[in-house]
């Protein structure tokens, strides 16, 4: 099959955080008249932390709405759809709550869809492998805050691994759509820009461009004027190395501004970017109005680099319990780092003395909010008149837990302070449930690079048709 | 007092990843921008004393020209200690509200 002259990218959010109103569909219907040649879109990340991803919950739940213009639009106009599943994550979990959204819409619609999936998860047998056969994996940023090198003990102790695939597992996918066994891709954790990489690069175009391209519209509208994450953008990219971005909908634009401020957004360096096999050098990158509402940019350059992919681990801290409290008395207030340093420490002496738990083995930490948990630049002469108490307790167990933020609590309610007047009470609690029982609070230990001399060798795809068997 | 905040159109935080947080700050004018680039205002060495954070901690302060834009790069701590996102001593998952000390930074009326 000869290659085309140029690839029509559409990309949007489909991650159900984002929800889907009813402009999505409209503007990926838009999108696809408009000519796409493939819908691409993100539905996972882990910017909210790492609890979820630890429990295996998605955050918000994704519905139908999320997928449902895009998949039917790109089967129906012949075209593949490429997507990233699991909204606060990426792993198996995750992803099996968005898979049985497909099972639902192939059911109601009476019209199966076969998609080629892959797992974003990185088995610990895998990773000991690797490590026992030597190959060295260095943390990603260099914070003290993670190991130097991945270490056995940090794969033994993590509750999930997971690694952002580039597009090459996707594109080996690809050659299933090609064939004509499947409608789509569906992957678990991955790069965003690789998400929309894939084809293009599929079909023989250069990486820079390709690159680029993605790192542009890899959060879909996020490159419009106004930025937001709720509609679609289209792209167009040739093999001579020229970009076009435009919305799908006429009621937004693309600007130079928006396009290139888009490049600077959830990055450490607005020049370059680390990816799996080589570096994005957009600093010498040019934009330009080509009309109302697209700009045109051209070159990015990529720099190849040892391919390796990003491997993202959690380890859980035990069981946590949270407590509100609020005061605004005056002498209180005026004391309150040093009350809460005091009411910690004695507790923590009680804790271990008593025999609830073990030293090193719970955790009480309180932030005083109203009294600089943010950081404010030069102090402020003026004491807060009000400030919030966040007591957050771990612990091996649930019960130690709740036993031990309890006794935080009423050590904090009732204790005595110098200059105090409130002997019936310290503090306000506005939660009825004055014990709030988080789950298994999870901290991320994993956060390294993976080499990796085959890129698809941890990511396999299997051809699933929806909706899968029930049993 | 005119302060950074007065010059800016976007002023905005948010993590590049669970251990890196990212300012950056769009410039109102070109003629402001300018100023603020060759003013020496935004340094490692500023940006460190201003968050009380060690001055290995700043990753960068990087001008983008083509956009009047400044990002300015730092690891996350908490009293002086790296930590990540959803530690139990962070209280900003996303970190988008690490950008207020550059807010208040002041600037001179007079800027030509």
């Amino acid at each position: 099959m000869k290659p085309p002259e140029t690839i029509r990218v559409l990309s949007y959010v489909c991650d159900g955080r984002v929800g889907a109103r009813p402009e999505l569909a409209e503007a990926i219907r838009a999108g696809i008249a408009d000519g796409a040649d493939v819908v691409s879109a993100q539905g996972n990340g882990m910017d909210a932390g790492p609890y979820y991803l630890g429990a295996g919950e998605t955050g918000a739940p994704p519905t139908p709405a999320n997928f449902e213009a895009a998949v039917w639009g790109a089967k129906t106009a012949g075209i593949p759809f490429v997507m990233s599943l699991g909204g606060r994550g990426g792993s198996d979990k995750q992803l099996e709550a968005y898979l049985k959204v497909f099972d639902e819409m192939a059911r109601d619609k009476g019209r199966p869809i076969r998609a080629a999936v892959i797992s974003g998860e990185v088995g610990k047998e895998f990773l000991r492998g690797k490590l026992d056969s030597g190959v060295a994996m260095p943390r990603l940023s260099p914070t003290p805050r993670l190991s130097e090198w991945l270490t056995r003990a940090e794969v033994d102790e993590a509750e999930v691994i997971q690694a952002q695939m580039g597009p090459e597992p996707i594109m080996a996918a690809l050659k299933a759509y090609d064939e004509g066994e499947i409608d789509g891709v569906l992957t678990g954790r991955a790069l965003d820009s690789g998400i929309h990489m894939a084809y293009p690069l599929h079909r023989g175009f250069p990486v820079a461009t390709a690159g680029h391209m993605a790192k542009i519209i890899e959060c879909g509208s996020m490159c419009c004027d106004p930025p937001n994450p709720f509609s679609a953008v289209m792209a167009e990219i040739s093999r001579s190395g020229d970009i076009s971005v435009w919305p799908a909908l006429t009621k937004y634009r693309c600007t130079v501004k928006s396009v290139a401020s888009h490049a600077v957004y959830e990055r450490e360096n607005p020049h370059e970017e680390r990816n799996p096999g080589g570096v994005l050098d957009v600093s010498e990158a040019e934009y330009a109005q080509v009309d109302d509402r697209s700009v045109r940019v051209s070159g990015a350059a990529w720099l190849p680099t040892p391919y390796a992919v990003k491997l993202e681990g959690v380890r859980s801290l035990g069981h946590e319990t949270a407590v509100l409290a609020v005061t605004n008395d005056p002498t209180l207030v005026a004391g309150v780092d040093a009350y809460v340093a005091h009411i910690v420490s004695e507790a923590t002496d009680y804790v271990v003395t008593s025999g609830i738990a073990a030293a090193g083995t719970f955790k009480i930490v309180v932030h005083v909010i109203g009294a600089g948990v943010l950081p404010t630049g030069p102090a402020d002469a003026r004491r807060p008149s009000e400030v919030g108490l966040l007591v957050r307790v771990v612990a091996p167990t649930p019960e130690a837990s709740l036993y031990i933020a309890s006794t935080v609590r009423v050590r904090l309610q009732m204790s005595d302070y110098p200059g105090r007047t409130t002997t019936a009470g310290n503090l306000a609690f506005p939660l009825q449930k004055v014990f709030m029982e988080q789950g298994e609070t999870h901290v991320f230990n994993i956060w390294h690079l993976l080499p990796l001399v085959d890129p698809t060798e941890p990511f396999p795809f299997n051809v699933i048709e929806f909706p899968r068997p029930t049993r | 007092m005119t302060t950074l905040l007065d010059i800016s159109e976007v002023l905005r935080s948010k993590n590049a990843d669970p251990f890196i947080t990212t300012c950056d700050i769009f410039v109102r004018s070109a003629e402001d921008y300018a100023w603020l680039k060759r003013s020496g205002l935004l340094t490692a060495e500023t940006v460190a004393e201003l968050y009380r954070m060690p001055f290995e901690a700043v990753i960068g302060v990087f001008f983008v020209d083509g956009i009047q834009a400044v990002k300015v790069s730092f690891f996350k701590t908490a009293g002086g200690r790296y930590i990540a996102s959803g530690d139990l001593e962070d209280v900003d998952a996303t970190g988008s509200q690490q950008h207020v000390p550059l807010l208040r930074i002041e600037v001179p009326s007079k800027r030509s």
